[in-house]
């Protein structure tokens, strides 16, 4: 059975340019989608497609970059998005050696709703503890976490596409 | 752990600063991109022309309403002033004008975009209020605007005063559109639903005192403290003219 990625390497100016690209994307126009009055989360589903693609090193080191660009515009201190999409970059990738291809959409569909799920409930809590920020009431996050799940699936094959096309480079001998 | 987090993060926020420095100009074209698109996306799209009437029109009635809630204040005032010649009031406070331009960027980013910055004299730390009371305090500066968070962030807590019994508190934020947490005021205390809660402005206090904040809708007793729900006489979703003071804690 053939891998869903298999670990490739990238080189970091091409993934800095991909996530540079979503952080303008974010500021210019996903910021401004607004359902219930939450957002796409694009940083978390440009780790989680990319580290599908790219297996474990380089999903992490996406992850890296994707968080460090999403520090940038939150409130909350830099380096817990970076944490946060590190470690979902590394697992994704990781999970995708393991996964079928005959399969693809449905491990892609499950990936950005079960990883979504996992930032959106880790990353609150790591703010928690660093500041002691406060959780949004239950409504009011259930409704973030939907509502993001919703965006990230509805922008998911445009970033697939794009994140498939720049990545896209020799895989690594195995 | 936390704080040494903190320490290293801070460190690095002159970055965050800078980056969104130069990002202004991008969330401008976004903002006029999307301004005209017919359907709304969010508080910050939908028909300019209407939107600056009706901004117009609410900035009228909260002075209004801001008004009625000083006066209720006023009338317990009075008779401390009377004795208290050095009581400072919003007079004489310099003040810099402007406009909420944009909203949170990200889904756990409470804070709203100002149209006045740096340049303009803005400082991390001074309270921003509208016709209606307290918005505010500015989290974050640049040359050109500033970043407030609102009174109702979950991170916000202000000394606040009941303007009745004048006793003192701790007004917590719970989260946008919520009420906030009147804490530490005594069983003993007469508290009535619509109250008007005021800024304390106490030694240390990062706002003047006797800025609206709101009225109390709930009541309910604890098993120290009463617990009290204070709706925020500023709308947050309406909120359009604000004031930033250049006032900074003695």
């Amino acid at each position: 059975m053939r891998s869903f990625g298999a670990e490739r390497a990238v080189p970091l100016a091409r993934i800095v340019l991909l996530c540079v690209t979503v952080l303008v994307l974010h500021v210019l126009l996903f910021s401004r989608f607004s359902l219930f009055a939450v957002r796409p989360e694009p940083f978390l589903l440009l780790t989680i497609v990319g580290a599908l693609q790219l297996g474990p090193s380089g999903g992490a080191m996406l992850g890296c970059v994707a968080g460090f660009s999403a520090d940038l515009l939150s409130a909350s201190p830099l380096g817990l998005w970076l944490l946060v999409c590190g470690v979902i970059g590394l697992g994704v990738g990781t999970l995708a050696l393991q996964l079928a291809t005959e399969r693809r959409r449905a491990a892609l569909i499950a990936s950005v709703v079960g990883c979504t799920v996992l930032g959106l409930l880790v990353y609150p809590a790591l703010a928690f503890a660093v500041t002691e920020q406060r959780y949004p009431p239950p409504l009011r996050y259930l409704t973030i976490i939907v509502f993001a799940v919703l965006w990230n699936l509805l922008l998911m094959p445009v970033f697939y596409a794009a994140s498939h096309r720049l990545l896209s480079a020799k895989r690594v001998a195995r | 752990m936390g704080s040494t987090v903190l320490a290293a993060s801070s460190s690095l926020n002159p970055v965050r600063d800078r980056v969104r420095s130069e990002l202004d100009p991008v969330r401008d074209l976004g903002r006029r991109l999307t301004s005209g698109v017919g359907i709304s996306l969010g508080r910050f799209g939908g028909d300019t022309a209407l939107r600056e009437e009706n901004a117009r029109l609410r900035r009228d009635l909260d002075a209004a309403r801001a008004s009625s809630l000083r006066f209720e204040d006023a009338i317990r005032e009075r008779d401390e002033l009377l004795t208290l010649n050095s009581y400072s009031d919003l007079v004489g406070i310099k003040r810099v004008d402007g406009r909420i331009i944009d909203g949170p960027i990200t889904n756990f980013d409470e804070t709203v975009e100002i149209d006045r910055g740096a340049q303009q004299g803005v400082k991390v730390g001074n309270p921003v209020v509208t016709g209606a009371g307290l918005l505010g305090i500015v989290v974050g500066v640049g040359p050109n605007r500033a970043r407030v968070m609102p009174l109702s962030n979950a991170s916000s807590a202000v000394g606040a005063r009941l303007s009745r019994s004048g006793d003192l508190g701790i007004a917590r934020g719970v989260a946008t559109g919520r009420a906030l947490d009147l804490d530490l005021i005594d069983l003993d205390t007469k508290v009535a639903s619509g109250e008007v809660v005021v800024t304390s402005g106490t030694q240390g206090s990062r706002f003047p005192p006797g800025i609206p904040m709101g009225r109390v809708t709930q009541v309910r007793a604890g098993t120290i403290h009463q617990k009290i729900a204070v709706r925020p006489s500023v709308d947050l979703d309406r909120a359009v003219y604000i004031s930033v003071l250049l006032w900074a804690a003695p």
